[in-house]
Formats: structure tokens, C-alpha cells, sequence
């Protein structure tokens, strides 16, 4: 298979896990903040499932987008810049997404706090890695 | 079931993005190998042997700077073509190369008119003039 199809299959897959971990992001800190409210448990339930779906998305973007670079795991210039904030993103959202499915909707309050303050890191490092990969991409 | 507490889960989810990244990582060396090994096989000698000029005018040196910031993850860091061709002694002149920049390929290889400025699609032709193999 050629650039051009991992490129299109890169560029459909990682959106996926990007809006679903954003959302979870979204979701969690609501029913976080939401503590007690009738609202809570649905927020709860909505972020359990996006960060799990999105950890198991990851894996399908990590290959495409292995497979588009020819399997480097570093590269030079704007593709090691992508790959810097990739590989830390990746590693964080999988751990997120396998402590979530381990604990549910129980964690505690300081436990679940630790854990939204790992996925805003995870995020901003996902919005670094997504702002190298289109300027790889710009003006095509 | 069984019930995690979040220590017990916390060194599962350690363990399970440490393996997540070995196995990335495994898959892509493993892969690379197996790409990089055939490749050689149908490449000269003399080809493997050919170097970058030491000795890159002010434009060429940035334009290299250029060519590895945008251009390197598909003609390879060396310019002797990964995804991309091969771009030593191109026999193309200046013009078709500063068009093919900027124009690109269509389903081969991007434009890079919004991305380079004239200047840097110079410098960028002026180190493309330096790979001679």
C-alpha cells in the first residue's frame, strides 16, 4: 500500500482518539466539578466510555501513522517534532485509558483529581503533536 | 471481576503503556528492518558511498536546514529517496524544480507554496544543486 493510503487512513483515524480523549477531558471535568448533582453519574459514564475508546483508537493511529512514516519512531525536522509530543501522548492515553477501565466509575475524589490533571497534560500533549503533524501536511 | 484499588491500578496502567510503547516501538523496528534490508540489496555500491559536500554556500547550508525541516521524512535525511526519489544529480533546471516545490504532485507529493517563501525555495534549489553522487 501507498503514502497517499496511510496518509488518508492516518489523517481519518487520528481524529478519532483526538476527540474522543478531548471529550472525555470535557466530560470527566464536568462531573468532577458537578460533584453531587444528578447530572454527575451521566458525565461520569460519558467520559469512562470516550477515554476507553479513545485509548483503543490511539492504537489505530500509532500504526497508520507508523506506516506513513516508514516505521520511524523518531525522523528529522517537523516528523521528530510530531514524534517528540506522539510517543508521551500515546503512552499517557493508553495509561489513562487501562487505570479508568481497572477503576470505573469509583475512583476517589483526590484519585480522580490526579487523573483529570494527567489527561490535561495528555491533551495539550496531543495538541502539540497534532499542530507538527499538519504543518508536515500544510498546503496540501 | 476482580476489584482494583488505584495503586493496583496505577501500576497496571504504568505497565500496560510501557508494553503499549514496546510493542510500537518493536513493530516499527521490526519493520524498518525488514524494509531497510531489502532496499539495500538492489542499491550499487558506489551509490551507498556517495556523501553530502562539506562545503555548502551560505543558501545551500539554510536551504539544507530547509530540506530536513520539510522535505527529509520522505526523500530520506541522506536525499537518496525513501517514500520520495532520489534527488541527487537532478537534471532538471531551476524553474521545474521551484515549480515542483511549490506546485507539488498531485497524490505524490504536497504543495509547499503556503509553507515556502521564494527565498526559501531558492535556498532550498541551491542545495539540491550540492547532492552529487
Amino acid at each position: 500500500m501507498n503514502s497517499v493510503f496511510w496518509s488518508r487512513a492516518h489523517g481519518g483515524l487520528t481524529h478519532f482518539p483526538i476527540a474522543l480523549v478531548m471529550g472525555a477531558m470535557l466530560f470527566d471535568t464536568l462531573g468532577f466539578f458537578l460533584r453531587g448533582s444528578s447530572r454527575q453519574g451521566e458525565f461520569s459514564v460519558i467520559g469512562y466510555w470516550l477515554i476507553i475508546l479513545g485509548a483503543l483508537g490511539s492504537l489505530g493511529a500509532v500504526f497508520t501513522g507508523l506506516a506513513l512514516s516508514k516505521w520511524k519512531i523518531g525522523g528529522t525536522g517537523l516528523l521528530l517534532r510530531h514524534h517528540l509530543f506522539v510517543w508521551p501522548a500515546f503512552a499517557l492515553i493508553i495509561g489513562l485509558g487501562t487505570w479508568r477501565f481497572l477503576i470505573g466509575n469509583r475512583p476517589t475524589h483526590h484519585g480522580f483529581a490526579i487523573y483529570l490533571s494527567v489527561m490535561a497534560i495528555a491533551c495539550a500533549l496531543i495538541g502539540a503533536a497534532g499542530f507538527f503533524g499538519g504543518e508536515i501536511l500544510l498546503g496540501q | 471481576m476482580k476489584t482494583f484499588n488505584e495503586r493496583q491500578a496505577l501500576v497496571a496502567a504504568v505497565s500496560t503503556s510501557a508494553l503499549a510503547l514496546v510493542a510500537a516501538f518493536g513493530v516499527a523496528w521490526a519493520m524498518r528492518a525488514a524494509s531497510v534490508s531489502s532496499r539495500l540489496a538492489d542499491v550499487p555500491g558506489n551509490a551507498q558511498a556517495a556523501t553530502v559536500s562539506q562545503n555548502l554556500t551560505a543558501d545551500a547550508a539554510q536551504g539544507r536546514h530547509l530540506f530536513l525541516m520539510n522535505c527529509a521524512h520522505c526523500h530520506a535525511d541522506d536525499a537518496h529517496g525513501d517514500e520520495g526519489p532520489d534527488l541527487y544529480d537532478l537534471r532538471k533546471s531551476d524553474e521545474r524544480i521551484r515549480r515542483q516545490i511549490i506546485d507539488g504532485v498531485k497524490g505524490e507529493m504536497p504543495s509547499f507554496a503556503k509553507k515556502l517563501g521564494e527565498a526559501e525555495v531558492r535556498q532550498l534549489t541551491a542545495y539540491l544543486r550540492t547532492l552529487h553522487g
